[in-house]
């Protein structure tokens, strides 16, 4: 006999595949929005970076204005560098009337032993670019903040007497430079005598910070006149050739972007550095921000990063 | 199950076409390899520049690891920069007494193997090999 079967009533539900078959598309989808997403973020974080160099253009621009010419970039005795000497065009008024410019950098006011106290640790949004991740010298004793931003040193090494005209196919010197390589004689530079053209002439450009809190990797020591406060057109923007620097100033980091070598004092170079792909950002003379690719011809770079060198080579 | 075997072999095919575009190589571009010796013995540690002598391409450069080095330089005559630092002594990093201490490294080599450099290569598409023996004095 057979009993009259009951039927099952089945459950709505989704099926393995059907399950399987929702995530894959799902995942397709995130893997193709993903790369969009983070191009869009940093393509955000790029315009901030052009913006904070714009704000070191206006802020060169009013130094100009006020003094009739450029910031030194870096004086030995007193120990300090052109951050300082801005700091009055940044909207940092405070700090500016705080800072003694005949005092060391290394000592109060600007560095307050083992503290991030000093004018020098005070953290100022356009010290940094948004896509580095260098940190700050935040351990030890001294301690201040780095920055990415760096002040154009052309197509001559830094340091002593003994600096070279290295590679030069351009004669001419950057805005700022040494009178005959000498740190003691900082050359102070008008607009008039930048003959290249305001708009032909590079005038900051981006580095990349340490990635140690220590006082040991002077790279991004914006406000140390021996620390990487200065970048070459020796080298083309994100150069695979190792910058120069002195030895117990840098410390190997293994970062591919970071390449470096110990090196003499006098001979210390390095190249524009930056985490944007293809590229870095470059502030000229005239407050004007561009995007220059790491595959500028060499010599029209070196061109850039001199004033007076009379070229009519282009960078395009 | 036809569909989820339909799925691994989409993933199958982008893996593939993934590890094909990765595998591009620039045809203006040599890969250099080869040895640096310093006073007959392997450089421990240094860096080397390959600088296309016509000033429009960019200039490669390479860590030197135990004696070792590869670059993809452009092709085209080039000069070539050799830096290998020494260590010459220590420095305290503060001066306290209890500073840790560093040591000091200087450049080795003479200035016409870097700023002033003589040496040159010619980079050739394809593998290159260059051996440089060179002299502190």
């Amino acid at each position: 006999m057979n009993t009259p079967r009951i039927p099952l009533r089945r459950r709505a539900a989704f099926t393995l595949v059907e399950l399987l078959v929702v995530i894959a598309i799902i995942g397709v989808l995130v893997a193709l929005l993903l790369p969009a997403v983070q191009a869009a973020r940093e393509a955000a974080r790029r315009s901030q970076c052009v913006n904070n160099l714009k704000q070191w253009g206006l802020a060169m621009q009013m130094y100009h204005d006020a003094q009739g010419q450029l910031p030194a970039g870096a004086t030995p005795d007193p120990r300090q560098t052109y951050v300082m000497r801005i700091w009055p065009y940044i909207e940092q008024a405070a700090l500016g009337q705080r800072n003694d410019l005949k005092l060391h950098f290394y000592n109060p006011p600007v560095t307050i032993h083992n503290t991030m106290n000093g004018l020098g640790g005070q953290r100022l949004p356009m010290y940094n670019c948004p896509s580095d991740f260098g940190v700050d010298q935040t351990t030890g004793t001294y301690q201040r903040c780095r920055g990415n931003y760096m002040i154009n040193w052309g197509n001559v090494t830094y340091g002593g007497t003994g600096a070279t005209l290295l590679d030069r196919v351009q004669t001419g010197f950057a805005p700022f430079s040494n009178i005959d390589c000498k740190r003691e004689t900082p050359r102070l530079v008008k607009f008039s005598s930048i003959t290249d053209g305001l708009s032909n002439t590079l005038l900051m450009s981006e580095y990349l910070k340490a990635q140690n809190p220590d006082d040991v990797d002077w790279r991004g020591d914006i406000h140390n006149d021996e620390g990487v406060f200065r970048f070459n057109t020796i080298d083309s923007p994100n150069s695979s050739v190792a910058d120069v620097i002195p030895n117990g100033w840098f410390e190997k980091n293994g970062d591919p972007q970071m390449p470096a070598t110990a090196g003499a004092f006098e001979r210390q170079k390095n190249a524009a550095r930056s985490r944007h792909s293809g590229g870095v950002n470059a502030l000229r003379c005239d407050a004007s921000v561009a995007f220059y690719s790491d595959d500028v011809t060499p010599n029209a770079w070196k061109a850039l990063g001199t004033m007076d060198g009379g070229e009519v080579e282009s960078s395009n | 199950m036809s569909i989820v075997r339909s799925l691994y072999l989409i993933g199958l095919i982008a893996a593939f076409s993934c590890a094909l575009g990765c595998s591009k190589q620039d045809p203006n571009r040599g890969q250099v390899t080869g040895l640096v010796e310093v006073d007959g013995q392997p450089a421990a540690e240094g860096a080397i520049a390959f600088t296309p002598i016509d000033g429009n391409s960019a200039a490669s450069g390479g860590e030197i690891v135990n004696g070792r080095y590869t670059v993809a330089a452009n092709i085209g005559p080039s000069k070539v920069a050799i830096r290998v630092p020494k260590t010459v002594g220590e420095r305290k990093l503060y001066d306290t007494p209890d500073s840790p201490v560093r040591p000091i490294q200087e450049e080795s080599l003479p200035s016409q193997y870097n700023d002033e450099t003589t040496l040159t290569f010619d980079v050739k598409p394809g593998e290159n090999e260059q051996n440089f023996s060179l002299k502190t004095k």
